[in-house]
């Protein structure tokens, strides 16, 4: 083949079939196969092993007992546990609290170091992002354990309280625990939409911009008629990468309530881990996951079909 | 200096003769050298070996680590790492670790020693004891026959810690006020001394699971308390039961809010933060170090107050060591335990003040440490908790249920009917009824 040939053969998207390949399809699978293999490797045969295990009643602490098929019985006793229903309304308050409170703030401060900061500060603006976006680099058990010692009874966040001439909080009781863990993640995560805003704002053409300021909108009108049309990709897809992760929350949960008192914070994945691996009830814990599995993708189906319209994307 | 043929002679010992016998010597020397190493290598067979030894964080895990593991390895060139986790977390890894296999030697609660030697992880030390390779005779049989599960002995004892009740002598002198001897003047006198957030009345230890079960426990059976019946129905969602979660629920009161840790309430007491607490024994010592305590010779520890029966109750903690049935340096594992095991170095320890004797004349012994009269008077009525393979899964049912009753999310009588309902189940499906 001289250089034109294989130049050509590259435009049609094909290359002919030399000594090695017999066929295009050789070429392809052959090609793809390292690719296929590790997902497969990493993520298709532990599922599969997963949903195995979902079917059987298996203790990793008694061995000795072996492992008997239930069929359907472990995700029957999922859908009567209490614990769960529980655990998947914790979660569900986390998601409903944190996701938009999130957005909201991310998304004001987005508009606030976009034009109007770097128009009157230019390097406070440099200051304020490095700034703003240092929670979302620190690991999650760190962050944990920050805000679990400022929650402290005798921590800094009692004594500004106390300071205000009010009385210290309890913040270890089930509404004051879930309190803590949406600041916490709140705290965490408005870097993560906040960047993501200022790259949308930032794209947006200024001549557009412009010409609604000479036309006399006002902030809140080029919010509401500019910029939300504009971005509404990026808000679903920062709502729904934020709603996925809300529900399978799990670091900073177990370092500042353990999901106590009692089980009373304890969120979905606090409740798979728990069952996993203090329990050790294998079969269990792998239907539970099984049954996360599937809320997340139906959660992410429909961020999928309100982004890209329905019936793409799917 | 030039060295003439008299100095020489001189420094050869004075003359031919002289030299002779400084040669002598020195043949002598390296034959005496060469038997002494050779008998040194064959009383340290696994000098040089490295086992893995995983213990739970606790103050005397830092004693073995500082004192004991040095000498042992002196002793015998057998290096020793020493890895530990928080006790909450210590079981899940355990059981983790058991399966994959990286450690040697495990510290051991008593209550789960029942399922990692059904599941086969530990190996039987019997054949080395009945060789006396381990020395056991010392230790209370009682003790011994905790490690012992379907007739083989799996574990043996490290630590006994019954749980005794500390008060703060300086502070009730002060209030002119004599330590309780129920637990309603316990209740009484928290109530007295708790000036929130400075000052509490009592520290309670109140993490999940096994934790807040072991300080509950003492209260539960002095209120007469039964957990199982005759044949193993949970029952203490009875009377007695329900009034000792009430009574705990108005004790947490005068605790800071949260649920903490025994490092948590043992350092509240050893800054002067607590009036009162219940703790293990093994906290006993650290009242009076000046390393960690602001109230040396403040801190009395006495017997557990009575309960609304009359009775004094304790619940004893046992730790034990085993061998992982896995490992492949089982000679050296086996040199580390038997070096445990022997009675110099169990009291060493115990008189470290740190890891409480599980061997009776360690009571006896001149000069033992000021506190041990009561911990032995403790030890006549401490019991152990429900030693079940279960026994996990119903110290995080109760625990669970302990802390929704203390917290208010349930009712005392609620909390309690869940976890028995909760553990009745568990027990039905392991096969104990139908």
């Amino acid at each position: 083949l001289d250089d034109v040939s294989v130049a050509r053969a590259h435009i049609k998207g094909r290359i002919r079939p030399g000594g090695y390949f017999r066929s295009e399809r050789a070429i392809r699978i052959t090609f793809l196969a390292p690719a296929l293999i590790a997902i497969a490797s990493v993520l298709i045969v532990p599922l599969l092993y997963c949903v195995r295990n979902s079917f059987y009643s298996f203790n990793l602490e008694r061995v000795y007992e072996g492992q008997r098929f239930v069929g359907l019985g472990n995700y029957i006793l999922a859908v009567k546990d209490k614990y769960f229903a529980g655990a998947l309304s914790v979660s569900s308050v986390i998601a409903i609290f944190s996701v938009p409170l999130e957005f909201v703030i991310g998304f004001s401060l987005a508009i606030l170091l976009g034009r109007p900061l770097e128009r009157r500060s230019p390097s406070l603006k440099k200051l304020f992002r490095t700034l703003a976006i240092l929670p979302v680099v620190l690991p999650p058990v760190v962050v944990g354990l920050m805000w679990r010692f400022m929650f402290q009874f005798t921590g800094v966040v009692n004594y500004l309280i106390m300071l205000a001439g009010l009385k210290p909080v309890d913040w270890t009781t089930r509404d004051t625990g879930i309190a803590t863990i949406i600041v916490t993640t709140v705290w965490q995560n408005i870097p993560f939409s906040l960047l993501l805003l200022l790259a949308g704002l930032q794209a947006i053409p200024s001549d557009l911009i412009d010409s609604t300021m000479v036309d006399g909108a006002s902030g809140w009108q080029r919010i509401r008629h500019l910029y939300l049309p504009l971005l509404t990709p990026v808000v679903f897809i920062i709502l729904a990468i934020r709603t996925v992760d809300a529900i399978r929350f799990f670091d900073e949960a177990y370092v500042l309530t353990g999901g106590g008192p009692g089980r009373s914070t304890e969120t979905i994945s606090l409740f798979i881990y728990r069952n996993s691996f203090s329990f050790f009830d294998i079969g269990y814990g792998s239907a539970l996951s099984i049954l996360l599995f599937l809320v997340l993708m139906v959660i992410t189906a429909f961020y999928i079909r309100v982004i890209y319209g329905r019936g793409e994307g799917l | 200096m030039k060295l003439t043929r008299e100095s020489e002679g001189k420094m050869m010992g004075r003359g031919t003769i002289g030299g002779g016998l400084f040669q002598f010597g020195v043949i002598v020397g390296l034959i005496l050298s060469l038997v002494c190493t050779g008998s040194g290598a064959a009383s340290k067979p696994y000098a040089g070996t490295t086992i893995k030894y995983m213990a739970d964080a606790e103050p005397f895990s830092d004693y073995i680590r500082k004192e004991i593991i040095p000498a042992f390895t002196s002793e015998t060139g057998i290096k020793v790492e020493m890895d530990t986790t928080d006790y909450v977390k210590l079981h899940d890894k355990q059981v983790l670790e058991l399966i994959a296999g990286k450690f040697d030697v495990y510290q051991i609660d008593q209550v789960w020693v029942i399922n990692y030697a059904k599941s086969k992880w530990l190996e039987p030390l019997d054949s080395y004891i009945s060789k006396h390779i381990i020395p056991t005779e010392n230790y209370y049989p009682s003790l011994m026959k905790i490690g012992n599960v379907e007739g083989k002995q799996y574990v043996l004892p490290l630590s006994a810690n019954p749980v005794d009740y500390y008060y703060n002598k300086k502070m009730f002198d002060a209030a002119g006020m004599k330590p309780p001897d129920t637990w309603d003047g316990v209740l009484e006198d928290a109530k007295k001394f708790t000036k929130a957030p400075d000052l509490w009345g009592i520290g309670i230890r109140g993490e999940r699971g096994n934790p807040i079960t072991w300080t509950f426990l003492p209260i539960f059976w002095s209120f007469g308390g039964t957990v199982f019946d005759d044949k193993m129905h949970p029952i203490y969602n009875n009377k007695q039961g329900v009034a000792a979660v009430e009574f705990f629920k108005k004790l947490n009161q005068y605790s800071p809010p949260g649920w903490h840790s025994a490092q948590d309430v043992a350092g509240l007491m050893q800054q002067g933060k607590a009036a009162q607490l219940t703790l293990m024994s093994v906290y006993n010592s650290s009242m009076d170090d000046p390393a960690q305590s602001k109230v040396v010779g403040d801190i009395v520890i006495t017997e557990m107050p009575k309960g609304p029966t009359g009775k004094r109750s304790s619940v004893l903690g046992l730790w034990t060591t085993g061998i992982a049935a896995h490992s492949a340096k089982k000679g050296a594992a086996v040199a580390f335990l038997a070096y445990l095991s022997r009675f110099d170095v169990a009291k060493k320890m115990a008189f470290g003040g740190t890891v409480a004797a599980a061997m009776p004349k360690i009571f006896t012994e001149p000069g033992a440490p000021k506190y041990y009269p009561v911990v032995g008077r403790v030890l006549n009525y401490a019991q152990a908790p429900p030693l079940i393979p279960e026994s996990e899964q119903w110290f995080l049912s109760i625990g669970t249920a302990l802390q929704e009753a203390l917290s208010g999310a349930k009712t005392p009588q609620q909390a309690m009917d869940d976890s028995v309902s909760q553990v009745s189940e568990i027990l039905k499906k392991a096969g104990y009824y139908k």
